[in-house]
């Protein structure tokens, strides 16, 4: 592990698209085990606030830190990023296994377990033969979710998880959620929606400032 | 070795992608194949002329291909999410964008220099002519993927990518045109093309060492 706390310290951030002004002056701490969701209506900015947070989009002012130095770029970062974006990621042509596969031979992330196990996690290996085109919105979505079992990443961005998910499903990934807390990890879900934890939750409520 | 990882997933990729939708990679090469066809119906049947124009007719067609097929590199990856994965993952991204123009070389430029045979030899155009116009090709078509890559990752997302990936490679690609299509004239006189060889090979050297940075850089800027 790096030096410093794991810690994400946001200060002063906005965030722009075009032109517009999404979010401005936001600040939080997400320390090690903290559950932090960012919450507003449709427009509020969330993906566009996630994609700065991960680093792919620089701020238009204030800063993003993990571990005290800033994570746009930062490979010490990245190896300790798992992201599920509003967009699985998966590439259509391709099935689950080999989707995973190549995920792990690009990340330096570490691993910690194997694709069918990290399939398994989110009951997704019934169909993980099938090339993900084929799949339905929550099937693929439960492949992109596979990732956060299949790498070892303190820190978790999730946008929009829940979308698609069945019922049993959402179960698989709130506990997912939930043992990652309890071994010391972060984590950040953007949401309007509702979801049950056994650890407490810092709201971060996007809008406000939306024109 | 993290490099050779990386290359190697990345071509593996392409090429399974491609193998499972046959169509998209077809569509360029079929395209090459009727664009040299037009020419004999445009001058006549006239086996000097047709020999005179069979170099340029040839590269020409396989410019004009290479930039057709350069529209899907980066597309599905943009749309789907998996190119903003990529970035996230901290691979050397400049390693991806040379392993990105390794496999389409390999799906679009080597095919196109297989099919540039059979069609240069039914332009007249003799064996000697036929080898050197595959060497220029060979160099040609490599330094036509680097910097077909990097262009294509700077309008990935944009409206109107594909015309605007034409407009901005076509002008990129004339000094190869320019040296591929006079190796092959020199040839046909007779005349020596080692220079205009050297040419391409030095323009494809710098294209190999320049254009991966280029494209690295190109496919930070399209996240924001």
């Amino acid at each position: 592990m790096t030096a410093g706390s794991a810690c994400l310290e946001v200060r002063d951030l906005r965030v722009e698209r075009g032109a517009r002004p999404l979010v401005s002056g936001l600040g939080f701490d997400a320390a090690a085990g903290a559950l932090v969701q960012l919450g507003g209506a449709n427009g509020s900015g969330k993906t566009s606030l996630m994609r700065t947070l991960a680093g792919l989009v620089p701020p238009a002012a204030g800063t993003v830190a993990w571990r005290g130095a800033a994570v746009a770029g930062n490979p010490a970062f990245q190896a300790e990023l798992a992201y599920v974006g509003h967009l699985s990621g998966l590439s259509g042509e391709l099935d689950a296994r080999e989707n995973l596969a190549f995920q792990l031979a690009l990340a330096r992330a570490p691993r910690r377990a194997t694709i069918d196990a990290a399939l398994a996690r989110l009951d997704a290996r019934r169909f993980a033969a099938r090339p993900v085109r084929q799949l339905s919105a929550g099937q693929r979505q439960r492949v992109a979710l596979a990732r956060l079992a299949l790498f070892d990443c303190p820190l978790w961005m999730l946008d929009e998880p829940f979308t698609a998910l069945d019922l049993a499903t959402r179960g698989l990934l709130t506990a997912l959620i939930d043992e990652h807390l309890d071994e010391g990890g972060t984590v950040l879900i953007a949401t309007h929606q509702h979801f049950e934890s056994r650890h407490p939750l810092t709201l971060v409520e996007l809008g406000g400032t939306t024109p | 070795m993290t490099v050779a990882r990386v290359f190697s997933a990345v071509v593996r990729r392409e090429l399974r992608r491609a193998a499972r939708s046959q169509s998209e990679a077809l569509y360029p090469l079929i395209f090459f194949v009727l664009a040299v066809v037009l020419y004999p119906f445009a001058l006549g049947p006239d086996p000097t002329l047709l020999a005179a124009v069979a170099g340029g007719v040839v590269w020409v067609a396989a410019l004009l291909a290479a930039s057709l097929s350069l529209d899907t590199l980066f597309r599905n990856d943009y749309a789907d999410g998996s190119l903003e994965l990529v970035v996230l993952s901290g691979a050397p991204l400049a390693v991806v964008a040379l392993a990105k123009a390794a496999a389409h070389w390999l799906l679009s430029g080597l095919p196109i220099l297989l099919l540039a045979v059979p069609l240069a030899l039914a332009l007249e155009l003799g064996a000697q002519t036929l080898v050197i116009l595959l060497a220029s090709l060979a160099l040609g078509s490599a330094s036509m993927s680097l910097v077909g890559t990097a262009v294509s990752a700077l309008t990935v997302g944009l409206r109107g990518g594909g015309m605007l990936l034409a407009m901005l490679i076509l002008p990129l690609y004339i000094p190869l045109l320019i040296f591929g299509a006079a190796a092959t004239a020199n040839a046909a006189l007779g005349l020596g093309a080692a220079a205009e060889l050297y040419f391409l090979a030095g323009l494809l050297v710098l294209a190999i060492t320049l254009t991966p940075w280029a494209t690295a850089a190109a496919l930070r800027i399209r996240m924001g």
